[in-house]
């Protein structure tokens, strides 16, 4: 038993806060005793189960939030530990998804919490329409960029380029690196999303293969060169697996002999870890931190408790404790999230020449459109292409049922999941 | 110890940290979010053991906001078989917490707020204390200041208070004034301290050695001579005054276009001046305090470390060598070679130092710690920003005669009329306001006693009417506990923000949301590391928690 009395949750501070009126409270706050048993009904999807997940997972539960979610595919490693407190030695090995759903569980009965093991990119778009907030507690840019992506492409827009509230999904995110930190709230359509903001994030520094090859001149360079030359060199058709402890104690071996050779010093095991699998510290502080910033912005966006954070903000903790708040501007012509790219072509342009001209304007994003207008294909590649050879001579204006402006909606692979909105007018 | 369990925390403070945080017993007050979240995020750290205290039972009729608190704001706490209703929260939470790390062992003391001081001692005596952490709701503002007395009587022991109600928090911690010199340097300021402009003599053989056949080398030598040598040649050849002339000779000095080694010297030129080992004036300010010159047998450590410095820079004229280089286009043995010879001089540099450290020790017949070579390395590497810090005490901030005699009551006025503080500072004031409305043993703003009767009409109040009438007795407190005897008046447009502030706060009834728990003792639990390993730099201001705007703001 893990409650005196489980059936029967008693009123919390978050009962008290929901059924007052306040004054900084969001607009269309209600203050009710309903509220609370509203918010057991409001559908949050957690993504990670890690450090910040964990964080999530308990802080969504004790805030009422009764109906959670949370999708992970990794297993529990010793190093996790420290800091994702769901989890205990015995649990090494394990589906941290399934684990952190049962322990939250365990220890909040009145919160659902369902857990699916596997990777995010396996669910299909529609799977993600279930949820009413998404909370992301994720150490990489492609996972948060996928996720940003679907919601995306979840948003409508009219053609005066106005967004259809009931296809904007909320999403909180979190993400942490030693003392430091960030939580934002994105309102896709509303507020910047990630690819609006895509400057945030630093390339990752890579070495010149001829440094590592020829004039190696510190313990990373010597590890890389193990990892990424002499691996494929020695070990033929063997996959370096930074979790197989024989793998990592070759090449932290193969780095240390050349680091001796060239008289470079600091290959350690832990170094080559840290170098091999991209390793960030983590402590339990930051991400607790972190994460409860997330769960009040998803409390305040489920009921409007409080103004909701207008829309970063970052934590450094090294120096004293420091934070700031700021108001990131959405990018008109994010290909992500705008309501659309203008782009004008002649007023006999056919959509082989509308095609080419979107294409040559942004080269980074398109290179085989599929062209969609009012949800019907105007041209769609793959197997299906042969159908719509046809509409390639056609002109804009007559695909366009005679309109000389129009939102036309254009895929591309290079895109992944996203379209590309585009105001087309055809002029002159 | 597992090194496996602490990896990812054992790369920013190291073993020498990590042996710190394992050998720290946590003194806890007030089964709360905020402490207990503190507590988690210790434990699951590895400290070695930890002590909770508080009298709330699990299930008390007469405390109902204790049995709210331990079944919706509590997560680490568990309930066996053998518990009833005479156990306590205190020994339910230990059991909980307990299970986050089987390093680290967990006791509890059944004990209301004012034997405090009593529990802190004994124990002391018992198994030993080093950090106290302080639930400021649950101890009150009196009892506080005592437990701070006794915790920096005892030199080393740190203490930490948060306190929350609803969206909004307060975080400070106490220590005794102290040198923080590990890991201070801000990261990713990458220090370009190479000393170019002024070479020392092996740096300027090397230099020749390396420039001296330029024109003869082959075209790959040629890319790959180190930029530090190409640079120090060209202000060698023409002088270091004219920046002009260096950037010519650079120039004059290059073969093509695509010589990545003189594109690093072109990006690196401007810090040749601006980083060239100058005394700052924060160095000056602290080798010529005055603790650095009366030394004694009792002086901190750092003081003669700072007084060694003094000796260094009035023989050399610039500060102690950082060592450090940046990566470069070289070959690996010009790297190395170069690596070497800035490490060789920084270690002379700080062997100085520390020469002149221990020779000043001796003399006074200093008792402290053993001074170490390694001290000195670390301090002569971190010199710029080594700092000695000092804490206001909690009186200076909480007792209203000595904020006054203190000046932390202008600077609560400052923050009043400071528009990005403002409500921070009524926060402050809410807090301060509320322990005044509760008096002993009393009930908290907001919270709703057993029925709420309207007094003209006979009638149960609405909770607008009833939040709105304790608002306004906390208003009272404010001004009359508060603002008033720290000689502070309220304009207009402050006045309003105060009733707002004032109005939310009593609008939370004292609930202490679990996630504001998270923040407010997940920041305490870092300050309390930062303090244990003796790392980072630590926060000596009182940190309010404002989670209606999201904003953390520095009082004091
Ligand atoms: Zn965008």
């Amino acid at each position: 038993m893990s409650r005196l009395d489980v059936d029967a949750r008693p009123p919390g501070a978050v009962d008290v806060m929901l059924k007052r009126a306040g004054r900084f409270t969001g607009p269309d706050f209600d203050p009710s005793e309903d509220i609370s048993s509203v918010l057991r009904a409001v559908r949050v999807l957690v993504v990670g189960a890690g450090g910040l997940g964990c964080e999530l997972l308990k802080g969504l539960a004790m805030s009422g939030f009764g109906n959670v979610d949370v999708i992970d595919m990794d297993t529990i490693d010793v190093s996790n530990l420290n800091r994702q407190f769901l989890f205990r030695s015995e649990d090494v090995g394990k589906s941290k998804a399934e684990t952190a759903a049962r322990r939250t569980r365990e220890r909040v009965p009145t919160c659902e919490v369902t857990a699916h093991h596997g990777r995010i990119e396996d669910k299909e778009d529609g799977w993600y329409r279930q949820f009413d907030i998404i909370a992301l507690g994720l150490d990489s840019l492609e996972a948060r960029a996928y996720i940003n992506s679907v919601c995306c492409g979840f948003l409508e827009y009219d053609e005066d380029g106005n967004v259809d509230p009931t296809t904007i999904k909320p999403l909180v995110d979190g993400g942490t690196e030693g003392f430091k930190g960030h939580a934002r709230v994105i309102v896709p359509g509303m507020t910047p999303c990630f690819h609006c903001t895509m400057w945030l994030f630093p390339p990752q520094t890579t070495f010149p293969l001829c440094t590592l090859a020829e004039t190696p001149r510190s313990a990373a360079h010597c590890i890389e060169y193990a990892k990424l030359i002499q691996w494929p060199a020695e070990r033929h058709g063997e996959t370096f697996d930074p979790d197989v402890v024989e793998h990592m104690t070759w090449v932290y071996k193969k780095a240390l002999k050349r680091a001796e050779t060239f008289g470079i010093e600091g290959v350690t095991y832990s170094h080559t870890q840290g170098v091999t699998k991209n390793i960030i510290p983590a402590i339990p502080s930051t991400n607790a931190i972190i994460a409860a910033a997330c769960v009040i912005e998803t409390l305040k966006i489920a009921t409007m408790c409080a103004k909701g954070m207008n829309n970063y903000i970052m934590y450094v903790g090294t120096d004293g404790v420091y934070s700031h708040t700021v108001e990131y501007e959405r990018d008109p012509m994010c290909v992500m999230c705008s309501p659309g790219i203008a782009h004008s072509v002649s007023a006999y342009a056919t959509l082989r020449d509308f095609m080419s001209s979107i294409v040559a304007a942004h080269p980074d994003s398109l290179s085989e459109p599929s062209v969609s207008y009012r949800g019907k294909n105007l041209y769609l590649r793959g197997v299906l292409e042969d159908q719509f050879v046809d509409n390639l001579t056609a002109r804009m204006v007559d695909l366009m049922g005679g309109r000389t402006e129009g939102l036309v909606v254009v895929n591309d692979k290079k895109m992944k999941k996203t379209s590309m909105r585009v105001r087309v007018s055809l002029s002159g | 110890m597992s090194t496996e369990r602490y990896d990812r925390q054992l790369r920013l403070w190291g073993p020498e940290g990590q042996r710190r945080v394992s050998e720290c017993r946590v003194l806890a007050f007030g089964a709360t979010p905020s402490t207990c979240e503190a507590l988690k995020n210790l434990i699951l750290g590895g400290i070695k053991s930890f002590h909770l205290v508080d009298d709330a039972l699990l299930a008390s009729p007469s405390r109902p906001d204790a049995r709210a608190r331990c079944l919706s704001e509590l997560f680490e706490i568990e309930i066996d078989a053998e518990m009833d209703s005479t156990s306590t929260v205190a020994e339910a939470c230990v059991k909980g917490l307990a299970r986050l790390n089987p390093d680290v062992g967990g006791t509890w003391t059944k004990s209301s707020a004012r034997g405090s001081v009593n529990i802190a001692e004994s124990l002391t005596q018992s198994e030993g204390v080093d950090v106290v952490l302080v639930d400021g709701w649950w101890v009150g503002d009196e009892y506080i200041q005592e437990l701070e007395a006794w915790a920096l009587k005892r030199g080393d022991v740190v203490l930490a208070t948060t306190r929350a109600c609803g969206l909004f928090a307060e975080c400070k911690t106490s220590a005794n004034a102290r040198w923080v010199m590990e890991n201070v340097t801000p990261e990713g300021s990458v220090t370009k301290d190479l000393r170019l402009m002024n070479p020392w003599s092996e740096l300027q053989a090397y230099v020749e050695m390396k420039t001296s056949d330029l024109d003869r080398l082959d075209a790959a030598a040629f890319k790959h001579v180190p930029f530090v040598a190409l640079l120090a040649s060209a202000a060698a050849q023409c002088g270091t005054s004219d920046r002009r002339a260096v950037k010519d000779a650079l120039t004059s000095m290059r073969r093509g276009l695509d010589e990545e080694n003189f594109d690093e010297a072109f990006a690196n030129m401007r810090y040749a001046w601006t980083d060239t080992g100058a005394v700052t004036p924060e160095i000056e300010a602290l080798t010529r305090d005055r603790r650095a010159i009366e030394l004694t047998a009792e002086s901190d450590k750092g003081w003669f470390l700072a007084a060694g410095l003094r000796e260094f820079i009035s023989s050399e004229g610039c500060l102690p060598l950082e060592g450090s280089i940046p990566d470069m286009i070289s070959t690996t043995e010009s790297y190395v070679e170069l690596q070497r010879l800035y490490a060789d001089k920084a270690n002379r540099d700080a062997c100085v130092v520390w020469q002149s450290a221990i020779k000043r020790a001796a003399r006074v017949g200093y008792i402290g710690d053993l001074i170490t070579e390694q001290d000195a390395k670390t301090f002569c590497k971190h010199c710029r920003h080594v700092r000695f810090m000092t804490w206001r005490t909690m009186a200076d901030e909480l007792d209203p005669s000595t904020s006054v005699t203190s000046g932390a009551a202008t600077l609560l006025k400052d923050a009043i009329s400071d528009p990005s503080k403002t409500v921070s500072a009524f926060i402050f004031a809410a807090f301060r306001a509320a322990s005044a409305f509760r008096g002993p043993g009393g009930r908290d703003p907001g919270v709703e006693p057993e029925s709420v009767i309207d007094s003209e009409t006979g009638l149960p109040m609405s909770q607008d009417a009833f939040v709105s009438r304790d608002a306004e007795v906390l208003h009272d407190h404010m001004t009359r506990d508060v603002l008033q005897p720290r000689g502070i008046k309220l304009d207009q447009s402050t006045a309003k923000i105060a009733d707002d502030v004032l109005y939310e706060y009593t609008r939370y009834g004292n609930g202490q949301l679990n996630a504001v728990g998270s923040i407010i003792g997940g920041i305490a639990s870092q300050e309390i590391i930062k303090l244990v390993t003796r790392q980072y730099i630590p926060m000596t201001q009182r940190l309010i928690y404002d989670g209606v705007h999201s904003t953390t703001t520095l009082l004091f």
